[in-house]
């Protein structure tokens, strides 16, 4: 705990900084910053500062530089791995405030946003163009620009738009001495080493992000969604790699398993096939009406030769909305048949995602925990929902172990721990067995660089060596595990 | 097919001990200057082959001194291409040089940089240590992305021993369109077309005459065709121009005056440099890079795309007293300075080949 007159000091300065109204410090207003979307693991921040203009984030930052106060960044709060999550220590900083779209320049087909304007405001504000912003997080209505860079945040049509990486051009960052960088530009290329890509994904931990340049599209005039239901959840996996190999990307490509269409429809009915055990939802755009539906046609006659046994193509506007309703609204939807339940985020190559399934419902038979499957099939992306009840002594202990051991069987095969919810605090443990020693010394190392005391969201994204040594994990690298002829999961 | 990669530590190690700089080969296609007088080779040529391809995956993993035409004859088989279509700039041309020099094709603006296609890869440090950042998977969020910079960073950073890259399935078909133009009218038709949503990929404009790519299904194609045509455009199935735009093996590159390379947004008019007819450019990626041949003032050159937001790389038969790459502000060069410290810290890694600083 922070001694009295160091607290003092920092709460009396920032008095100075930030009008009454943005210095939050009794323990009832700090409560909705104690925890972000991730609410099993929640502490309240010794307080909470709310900025709205550059010059006192800047002499924020310099307070918590001299003072050697950790901060914690905040956008609105709705990651799913603890990345925004405080602690008694740290000074938390909301860049809620700073919700302006600077400039939008239809002839560059680019905008420039402050980090509080949530990613669907993007979209909104140039929608009049025909243009927006593609990377479409589920949480796209709250969730801040900022927060998406700071995440990496992908979405629904990521397999053929790309991550947030893929769509923006350039940042400005204030590091921890209240020096702004520029990043990235408006050309395609700028000189030295790529610093942009280093610093989108960062968790927060390099530097705080204060203006955005992002690259907007066309939207498409043709869209076109085709749902396809299967008897066996393996073929669905199958006919996610048929397709792709049919040389079609879709703009989307998504799964849901039994327990999650049953979820669905019962919340929506979204009109999905209730028997099926897996079904697909692929869509499908382009600019020409002639061209989508000739696109549409082939992904049909792939997806039945892979097995599909009911294929629906969505014949109005209003149909489409309801069939991605039910996909959109699986969580909720999962969140009425279960007291509590654990998303998980791990990415596989997309050629397990059979096995990988299976796998899953065999832990979930040993944990005796229901688990629903409601994920971007096209990129590997899975997102298994563990269901449990936090009421119930040990249940969350045991989801957490389940979600582990999930994770760890995603490395296994060659994935990742984290496809785009980020590691945050809740996935330290799973980054031991992704990455070994060295690269956990480099990514401590680099963090230096850019903060020398550690000041920026401290304890997040990369775990400690101690923590891995204790742990005893094992790091797994192109799915080789030591002793592998021992069963594990 | 050979794996090298224990030699290769145990030569960058020994390196290490002497302090001596190293010079990162592969094919030897891009001609870039030795880095320092007193640099030996270390040959990546013969680390080569292909580990993993699963066209199912959309991913494929390579030893980095893997020739680019073995890959592309690979991927060719199952229609699939590596989007940032890099350059060919010789039968040896390897992925690993393609990777750290950072050059992209014709269709760059539309399909995405070296770094928007890289996964990950597989690094021996300036310290002799062996890093695997990033994955083989599209989506990954598990550290820092610290994969992503080696895209352009010429081998400064660390050895790329292996790649792997993001593949796409081929575009259904393609058409080239082509325009006699003159040069001030070229930029102005590529920015009307630019601010059209068109399945581009590719927009040039050499030798007098504006070439247009167009690349989705054949639906698509049919119907801003017939827009084209009635313009005065006249149409190629498979024009040989966009390879050799690609490869660099237009006259432009022949000429044994300075060559710069400039990079700028999307729309930007004309520099005053390339009003001055006998320096008439080439202008690729619907004007964003722009090629120019001649002996300009560094210095204003410089100064004149910083303004409109791009920079100028003196590509090749530069002065050696002027810097390659465009200077940086004092902020962004402290960063990368830490970076290459931390990374190569003896400095034996192409050292200058980028700064001299770095």
């Amino acid at each position: 705990m922070m001694d009295a007159e160091k607290r003092s000091q920092l709460l009396s300065s920032l008095a100075q900084i930030v009008p009454d109204a943005a210095l939050l410090t009794e323990p009832e207003e700090l409560i909705p910053y104690e925890c972000d979307g991730l609410t099993a693991l929640r502490e309240q921040p010794l307080a909470v500062v709310l900025p709205e203009k550059e010059e006192q984030l800047r002499q924020i930052l310099q307070l918590c530089n001299r003072l050697k106060v950790p901060v914690v960044t905040r956008g609105a709060g709705t990651g799913l791995s603890g990345g925004a999550r405080p602690s008694q220590n740290t000074l938390l900083v909301g860049l809620a405030k700073f919700n302006r779209i600077l400039k939008v320049d239809p002839d560059r087909k680019s905008a420039t946003v402050e980090p509080g304007v949530t990613n669907l405001a993007i979209s909104q504000a140039v929608s009049h163009l025909g243009l927006y912003y593609a990377p479409d997080p589920s949480s796209q209505i709250a969730c801040t620009i900022g927060g998406n860079v700071a995440e990496n945040s992908g979405g629904v049509h990521c397999i053929k738009y790309g991550l947030t990486v893929h769509n923006v051009l350039q940042i400005k960052m204030m590091l921890i001495d209240g020096t702004t960088i520029t990043l990235g530009g408006e050309a395609l290329d700028m000189p030295g080493y790529d610093l942009l890509s280093l610093a989108i994904g960062s968790e927060g931990m390099l530097g705080v992000v204060t203006e955005v340049t992002v690259r907007l599209l066309d939207r498409p005039p043709e869209v076109r969604l085709l749902l396809a239901a299967f008897d066996e959840i393996e073929r669905a996996g199958d006919a996610v790699g048929a397709v792709l190999t049919a040389g079609i990307l879709p703009a989307g490509l998504e799964m849901m398993d039994n327990r999650s269409i049953q979820a669905a429809e019962d919340f929506v009915h979204a009109g999905y096939p209730r028997n099926a055990e897996a079904l697909l939802l692929c869509e499908l755009d382009g600019r020409t009406a002639a061209g989508v539906d000739a696109t549409a046609k082939k992904v049909a006659e792939v997806l039945r030769a892979s097995g599909a046994n009911e294929i629906i193509e969505a014949e109005s506007e209003q149909q489409r909305a309801q069939l991605w309703a039910g996909r959109k609204g699986a969580f909720p939807a999962i969140g009425r048949i279960s007291p509590d339940y654990y998303v998980m985020d791990g990415t596989i190559p997309r050629r397990h995602l059979g096995t990988v399934l299976k796998r899953i419902e065999a832990l979930s038979e040993q944990h005796q925990l229901q688990v629903a499957n409601v994920f971007h099939a096209g990129d590997g992306n899975l997102h298994p929902l563990i269901l449990y009840d936090a009421s119930i002594p040990g249940q969350l202990e045991q989801a957490e172990t389940f979600g582990t051991e999930i994770l760890r069987l995603c490395v296994e095969k060659g994935g990742s721990v984290t496809g785009e919810h980020g590691v945050g605090i809740e996935k330290l443990d799973a980054m031991c067995s992704q990455f070994d020693e060295a690269e956990l010394e480099q990514f401590h190392a680099l963090k230096t660089i850019f903060d020398p005391d550690g000041l920026l969201n401290p304890g997040k994204a990369i775990p400690t060596l101690h923590r891995c040594a204790e742990l005893g994990a094992m790091h797994v690298h192109h799915g080789e595990l030591p002793h592998p002829e021992l069963e594990r999961f | 097919m050979s794996d090298l990669e224990q030699q290769l530590q145990q030569t960058l190690r020994q390196a290490l001990e002497k302090r001596q700089p190293l010079w990162i080969r592969g094919g030897g296609s891009h001609r870039d200057p030795s880095p320092a007088a007193n640099a030996s080779p270390i040959e990546l040529s013969g680390h080569s082959g292909i580990l993993d391809y699963h066209p199912e995956e959309l991913v494929i993993t390579v030893r980095s001194g893997t020739p680019l035409t073995e890959i592309q004859a690979t991927l060719d088989q199952h229609q699939q291409r590596l989007a940032f279509d890099p350059p060919v700039l010789g039968a040896n041309a390897t992925i690993g040089g393609a990777v750290a020099t950072g050059l992209a094709g014709p269709s760059r603006p539309w399909s995405g940089s070296v770094r928007d296609h890289l996964l990950g890869v597989r690094l021996l440090t300036g310290t002799g240590k062996i890093l695997n950042l990033g994955g083989e998977v599209v989506k990954n969020v598990a550290g820092y992305d610290l994969f992503r910079p080696m895209a352009g960073a010429y081998g400064t950073l660390g050895i790329l021993l292996e790649l792997s890259l993001k593949t796409l399935p081929k575009e259904p078909s393609e058409i080239t369109w082509s325009l006699p133009c003159k040069q001030p009218q070229a930029l102005e038709k590529m920015a009307l077309l630019n601010r059209q949503d068109l399945p581009l990929s590719g927009l040039s404009w050499a030798d007098q005459q504006l070439h247009l790519r167009l690349a989705g299904p054949e639906e698509e194609l049919e119907l801003f065709g017939t827009t084209l045509k009635s313009e005065g455009w006249s149409s190629t199935l498979a024009s040989p121009f966009w390879a050799q735009l690609r490869d660099q093996q237009h006259t432009l590159f022949q000429s044994n005056a300075p060559i710069w390379r400039l990079s700028l947004p999307v729309n930007t008019a004309a520099l005053p440099f390339e009003k001055r007819p006998e320096n008439s450019p080439l202008l690729d990626w619907g004007g964003r890079q722009r090629w120019i041949s001649g002996t300009f003032p560094a210095e204003a050159l410089r100064q004149d795309t910083a303004a409109l937001g791009g920079n100028a790389t003196l590509y090749r038969n530069g002065d050696a007293t002027i810097s390659r790459f465009h200077p940086l502000p004092a902020p962004l060069m402290q960063l990368q300075q830490q970076l290459k410290q931390l990374m190569d810290p003896a400095n034996i890694l192409n050292p200058g080949l980028l700064y001299p600083e770095i």
